[in-house]
């Protein structure tokens, strides 16, 4: 049976974050957690060699890269679509996002299948 | 040695002609060189009138200065009695041979002065005179001022050789009048420089002032106080440019008729004298308020309240013009050049001032902003990804509770630990936040205070070694750099270490004052994530530089984290 879930890639800079979206994403089934990282370079390989249709970015970063990070993913023609999920929302880091090529700007908040659901929907 | 030698020369009988007229001109040469002795006017002229009567063997001499209009601004005279002089009932006042002489402009000689078709004759009182020598003083095509010599003792008249005499003392004369003339424009204008150059420093302190203190509208009150007072204005204002607009609005105006000057609320660049002076960048004044500038921008109450002459010169920094102060005067008050100079001197000091207040509010906005931000980021970081990691943790929990009891129980677990993680991080962020209250004069009781606070917050040992006599030793600049570099290790140490104890040092070393704060922590791979040193390491980094240290931060995984800042001996912060 070959699957048709999508496969989805997550960056972002805290551990635990990381491994309890892709624990909880998992588990409902609808995607196919491949992978995550914290590093761009990192993040940027497995998205170069690896087959990806979704890539999670957490934008606000230490380094200042996030919205660098959307804009370099976004850029190749068959690019993955790439939902934006933040701690806390700005009107500008929203509008820099979706310029940079972001499809989603999500607000972490603890409904998963909400999550998946924007996921989903998001247009790419 | 010479006067031992037989006199023989003076004893040998000589010729009077032959013998009397080097002599004199010794007298001369000798009269003319204490011309030149002291530079004060009045003691110069007295010198010329004692020559003059010495060299001529008159009885009576007189010096005249003519004041310019025909009459005379001084007269001096020599060989009076003072119960003479007390009998003359007035000065002379220019007519007569006194004017003849000062209108030609030639010498006059006669024997009886009398008899002279011009002579006016003598006042009641004024003693006899008959033979009479005038010598005009001139400097330059000028007259300066005139000689009298009256009543020649030994002669009938006074010779030819008197007139020369006289003549080569008034050519000596006219220079040392016009030196004492320079002398005394001189010792004016210095005053004069030296008051200017009080007020430039006064100007110079007070906008040096401004870049500590931030309260704008009083500085401006003393300075226009000030410039007000010395050129004894009845009305001063002053305008500034409106942030980011062409306008100009009236912030300051001290002395008569405020509600007539505040009547105007602002101008734009262009419009009335404010306006004006905004476009071109130069000072514009008249002594004639209700004729000047465009009728519409007019004040007509600042005209009505008496006022007729205004001066208004820019507040100039970095070559624009951010405000406008002007000063009223009641009437008509001419002003001089240089007063324009020294107005729009004042400006450009005040210019300045005006222009670091501004740049103070901005940096104390932007810091606002900024500390707003590193909270939210800081928050961002720690404590929302935390509590979002816990709350994902106890979703996948809950469903695992039926399927996989086990693994949900481990999952909650984890959950909770890691709140108690994230409590102990907001209590850290805490400290973080509150006002750093550092002592004043010493480190290593800031550093105490630091470190009791950290043991009591975060439950982590920490101790501290402090040289003796150092923490207080060091300047105020190095001090505070030093004591919020600790503040922010601690935090960070809190906030990522999971570190069990911390130790804290302050010491000279080869010369170097050596502040460390070591961790026993986790650590992190400083060469892997070079982009991951957060905002409180790379604050610390800033500081440390910002006070012309060495900061080095070394950290491996598993190994704890060590903060070096290191001093040089003989380095001034920046």
């Amino acid at each position: 049976m070959v699957t048709s879930t999508p496969r989805l890639y997550i960056i972002d800079e805290h551990g635990p974050v990381r491994r309890a979206l892709a624990d909880r994403l998992s588990r409902l089934g609808s995607v196919t957690v491949v992978g995550d990282a914290a590093e761009p370079s990192q993040a940027m390989e497995a998205i170069r060699t690896d087959v990806i249709d979704i890539v999670l970015i957490e934008i606000k970063r230490s380094d200042g890269l996030g919205l660098e990070l959307v804009r370099q993913i976004t850029a190749p023609p068959d690019a993955p679509k790439v939902i934006v999920l933040t701690t806390y929302p700005t009107d500008w880091e929203e509008a820099a996002a979706k310029r940079a090529g972001a499809a989603a700007y999500v607000l972490k908040d603890l409904d998963a299948k909400e999550l998946l659901r924007h996921i989903l929907a998001a247009p790419g | 040695m010479s006067e031992k030698k037989p006199r023989k020369s003076n004893a040998r009988k000589r010729p009077p002609s032959s013998s009397a007229a080097p002599d004199r001109m010794r007298r001369l040469h000798r009269a003319t060189l204490s011309l030149y002795t002291d530079l004060s006017l009045d003691g110069t002229l007295r010198r010329i009138v004692q020559a003059a009567r010495d060299l001529t063997q008159a009885r009576y001499a007189a010096l005249g200065v003519p004041d310019g209009k025909g009459g005379l601004a001084m007269f001096l005279t020599e060989g009076l009695s003072q119960k003479e002089a007390a009998r003359i009932p007035h000065p002379p006042i220019g007519v007569g041979l006194i004017g003849e002489v000062y209108r030609s402009g030639r010498s006059l000689r006669l024997p009886d002065l009398t008899r002279h078709p011009r002579s006016s004759g003598f006042p009641e009182g004024h003693p006899e005179m008959r033979s009479f020598l005038g010598v005009p003083i001139s400097a330059f095509g000028r007259p300066v001022g005139q000689l009298y010599l009256a009543e020649r003792i030994g002669e009938t008249e006074f010779t030819e050789e008197d007139q020369s005499l006289i003549e080569m003392l008034a050519a000596h004369a006219a220079a040392a009048i016009e030196n004492a003339r320079l002398y005394r424009q001189v010792q004016d204008r210095e005053g004069e420089l030296a008051a200017r150059n009080r007020e430039l420093e006064l100007v110079n302190s007070l906008s040096t002032a401004v870049s500590t203190a931030v309260e704008l509208e009083p500085l401006l009150q003393g300075i226009l106080d000030r410039v007000m007072g010395l050129f004894h204005a009845q009305a001063g204002e002053v305008f500034l440019r409106a942030e980011e607009e062409n306008v100009f609005v009236p912030v300051i105006h001290r002395g008569m008729a405020e509600e007539a000057f505040w009547a105007a609320s602002q101008f734009r660049v262009g419009e009335g004298f404010v306006g004006r002076v905004a476009e071109t960048g130069k000072a514009i004044w008249t002594t004639n308020l209700a004729e000047a500038g465009e009728p519409r921008f007019q004040r007509k109450a600042v005209i009505e309240a008496g006022f007729g002459s205004l001066v208004s010169v820019p507040l100039k920094a970095r070559a624009q013009v951010v405000g406008v102060m002007s000063l009223a005067f009641l009437g008509e008050r001419p002003l001089r050049v240089e007063e324009i100079g020294l107005l729009e001197a004042i400006g450009a000091g005040v210019g300045v001032a005006v222009e670091n207040a501004r740049l103070y509010r901005q940096a104390r906005r932007i810091a606002v902003l900024e500390e707003r931000e590193r909270i939210a980021m800081d928050l961002h970081d720690g404590i929302i990804q935390s509590i979002y990691a816990v709350g994902l943790t106890l979703d996948t929990a809950k469903i695992m509770l039926q399927s996989a009891p086990g693994q949900s129980e481990s999952s909650m677990r984890e959950a909770i630990e890691r709140l108690n993680s994230v409590i102990r991080d907001i209590r850290a962020y805490i400290l973080d936040l509150q006002p750093s209250r550092m002592p004043l004069d010493d480190l290593a009781e800031g550093l105490a205070r630091l470190a009791n606070e950290f043991r009591a917050n975060t439950l982590i040992e920490a101790e501290l070694r402090a040289d003796d006599g150092l923490g207080r030793s060091l300047d105020a600049v190095v001090r505070s750099a030093m004591f919020h570099i600790s503040q922010e290790a601690l935090a960070n140490i809190a906030k990522h270490a999971r570190a069990s104890r911390v130790w804290l040092s302050l010491r000279t070393e080869d010369g170097e004052v050596v502040l460390q704060v070591i961790d026993n922590g986790q650590g992190f791979d400083a060469s892997a994530t070079p982009a991951l040193l957060g905002h409180g390491l790379s604050n610390i980094v800033e500081r440390g530089h910002a006070i012309g240290a060495n900061v080095e931060i070394a950290s491996s995984l598993g190994d704890g984290t060590t903060v070096t800042v290191r001093l040089p001996a003989g380095s001034r912060p920046l």
